[in-house]
């Protein structure tokens, strides 16, 4: 199969998820309106209404406006937050993983070996608090609340609101306008929710990656590839990594609903302006509506990431496909 | 001739894989630390008195305005937090709520899960795929929106967080389950029960199901850890509905405002997560060991 046909077929197989996930949002719709007309015509009325953009309003202590301008709003910092920690995960999991791997049963494997798991089993909020005592309270380094130092974004003219212009995300739009100082604060208030949140799986990616890549090195065609006269360098890099990096692959796959949840808890302790803030302070405020259009983008993020996710697997290995 | 099952095997080798279980010193140190929370639990359930609790079910009986926030000493060896709680008794209180919440969930995850996977599997076709389509739809909810979509939806309470979180965690035991079951589906076992005339229904009580819960069983001690940390970061960001209720995640957020001059508020509570969800954790790893057919025949041998 061509990977074309392969990302057609992906694509179908999502819809019936996606469908599931606007029934299952619906029938909480249901509960709560007491709507008395057919279930299936209300479902269809009210799905016309999703693509057509109408959208109520909703009235939160840090939102009020239409849910619809509220999403353009929040969920620009969700990729943001996520594409942030994803990048970390992937980057210094790998090499923390492969690093261990090398160096299996030094001290130094074994300190990261123990880290990883105490950091894997402990809740995401707790691994917060710590790096907020730590980071922000003690250290006074980091900012640990809001994206932006506030006092920064007095009569700036292209922030109002609470939103920047033209990407809603602080960070980028500093950059377009070339406003270092502002990007800067933005770059260092984005740092401890990342971490907090990309700590975790990070450790979960050692782990893995560690596990796999050692059975790997065990394997003929290392010894085969070292008998060659080989740099280890080179083994690493063309063989044992690419082999090694399945395992972890699928293991990211299976935590894009974790790291969704962290996203959520993350944001609220950080105070952090994305989808997950505007989940938990809807309901709060006892914005249901806006709480079960949320839920909706939440269930969308999900079911896109694992596409992209399968894709990227299918790239990487072509056994994938068939 | 008697059909041997996984079930029956498994607990006839019980003392064996006892012993394989407690090899591992850090497994071993999981199970004693997750004894003394269960021996916590059960004796603030049948008789708090006996440690000098009264009410284990709220921490409006601890509120002591004269006392304030103070650090920990002999009279209260873990401080106290907001309103003058001695963090002591609030945290013995809370390890037996967050103990008896998440329990439940746990099993009915569990069985919800294998039943689903289980009958999805030995039915097949339309039935199948039905079933698991359904399954992906909670799968792909994270379950913290999971919590806030249903208590939005029905109310504010435990009970909804509980069911929602039971939704959230069944899809890994359906997945687990059907693939298990798919296995055995065409295996002799189940071809001659079926047979003998016996029902859909028995063949999957009596054959099928003892023999993919182990696999399940494996899983319940990382789920058990799951659960508890789900419900401390449930209550930590403040959708716990009652404000008096003692939980591990609560008593720490109660401490974040002080925590500049009482660190100890945050951390005494947050360390009692971490050790239940890291003990959890040990002994999940300690379980999924006795599922390796190898490990177990070299025990064997020794023995």
């Amino acid at each position: 199969m061509s990977l074309s046909h392969y990302i057609i077929r992906r694509l179908i197989i999502a819809i019936p998820t996606l469908i599931g996930i606007t029934l299952f949002v619906f029938l909480l719709y249901y509960i709560i309106g007491g709507l008395h007309s057919n279930f299936l015509l209300a479902y269809g009325s009210w799905l016309s209404s999703l693509f057509s953009g109408k959208s109520q309003l909703v009235n939160t202590n840090v939102y009020k406006g239409s849910i619809s301008n509220a999403i353009t709003m929040f969920l620009p910092n969700t990729l943001m937050l996520s594409i942030f920690a994803a990048v970390l995960i992937w980057f210094i999991g790998t090499f923390l993983g492969v690093f261990s791997a090398r160096h299996k049963d030094s001290a130094i494997d074994l300190t990261i070996k123990a880290t990883s798991f105490y950091l894997y089993a402990a809740p995401i909020f707790i691994l917060a608090i710590v790096l907020i005592i730590i980071f922000g309270v003690y250290l006074k380094i980091l900012p640990f609340s809001g994206e932006i130092n506030p006092l920064l974004m007095v009569g700036v003219t292209w922030f109002s609101d609470g939103i920047s212009y033209p990407t809603h995300v602080l960070l980028i739009d500093a950059l377009i306008h070339g406003n270092f100082v502002i990007a800067w604060n933005a770059f260092l208030s984005l740092l401890l929710p990342a971490i907090s949140l990309a700590l975790a799986f990070i450790a979960g990616v050692i782990i893995m990656l560690r596990n796999s890549m050692i059975s790997v090195l065990d394997k003929n065609f290392i010894s085969a590839a070292k008998g060659k006269g080989l740099s280890d360098k080179q083994i690493i890099k063309v063989h044992a990594r690419r082999n090694a990096i399945f395992q972890p692959a699928t293991f990211f796959a299976y935590t894009i609903s974790g790291l969704l949840s962290g996203e959520v808890v993350i944001e609220t302790i950080f105070n952090y302006p994305g989808m997950g803030y505007f989940l938990t302070q809807s309901l709060i405020n006892n914005q249901l509506i806006a709480v079960l259009d949320s839920v909706l983008i939440f269930g969308i993020i999900f079911v896109s990431a694992t596409i992209l996710l399968d894709i990227f697997y299918a790239v990487i290995d072509p056994r994938v496909r068939f | 001739m008697k059909i041997k099952s996984d079930l029956m095997k498994f607990i006839r080798n019980l003392s064996l894989y006892f012993r394989i279980f407690t090899s591992n010193k850090m497994h071993l140190a999981g199970l004693i630390i997750i004894l003394f929370f269960l021996a916590d639990t059960v004796v603030l359930q049948f008789s708090p008195w006996l440690i000098g609790i009264h009410n284990p079910n709220t921490l409006s009986s601890d509120y002591n305005f004269n006392v304030g926030v103070i650090q920990p000493s002999i009279a209260y060896p873990f401080g106290t937090t907001y309103l003058g709680i001695n963090l002591l008794t609030a945290v013995l209180k809370a390890i037996r709520i967050d103990v008896l919440y998440a329990i439940p969930v746990v099993i009915l995850a569990a069985l919800l899960g294998t039943f689903v996977g289980m009958i999805a599997a030995y039915l097949g076709g339309i039935f199948d795929e039905i079933l698991m389509r359904l399954t992906d739809v909670f799968f792909s909810i994270p379950y913290i929106v999971l919590v806030i979509a249903l208590s939005a939806a029905i109310s504010r309470n435990f009970t909804v967080i509980s069911l929602s979180l039971v939704l959230a965690f069944f899809p890994l035991y359906a997945k687990y389950a059907r693939s298990s079951t798919l296995i055995i589906k065409n295996s002799n076992m189940i071809l001659s029960s079926k047979a003998i005339g016996s029902s859909d229904a028995r063949t999957l009580i009596y054959h099928v199901f003892p023999n993919v819960i182990s696999a399940s069983i494996s899983q319940l001690a990382l789920t058990f850890g799951l659960v508890i940390g789900a419900f401390a970061t449930i209550a930590f960001i403040g959708l716990a509905p009652n404000s008096s209720v003692p939980e591990l995640g609560y008593l720490t957020s109660f401490g974040l405002q002080y925590i500049q001059i009482a660190p100890w508020a945050v951390l005494i509570p947050s360390l009692f997560i971490v050790l239940l969800a890291i003990s959890l954790n040990l002994i999940g790893d300690g379980m999924i060991d006795l599922l390796d057919p190898y490990t177990v025949s070299i025990w064997r041998k020794k023995s």
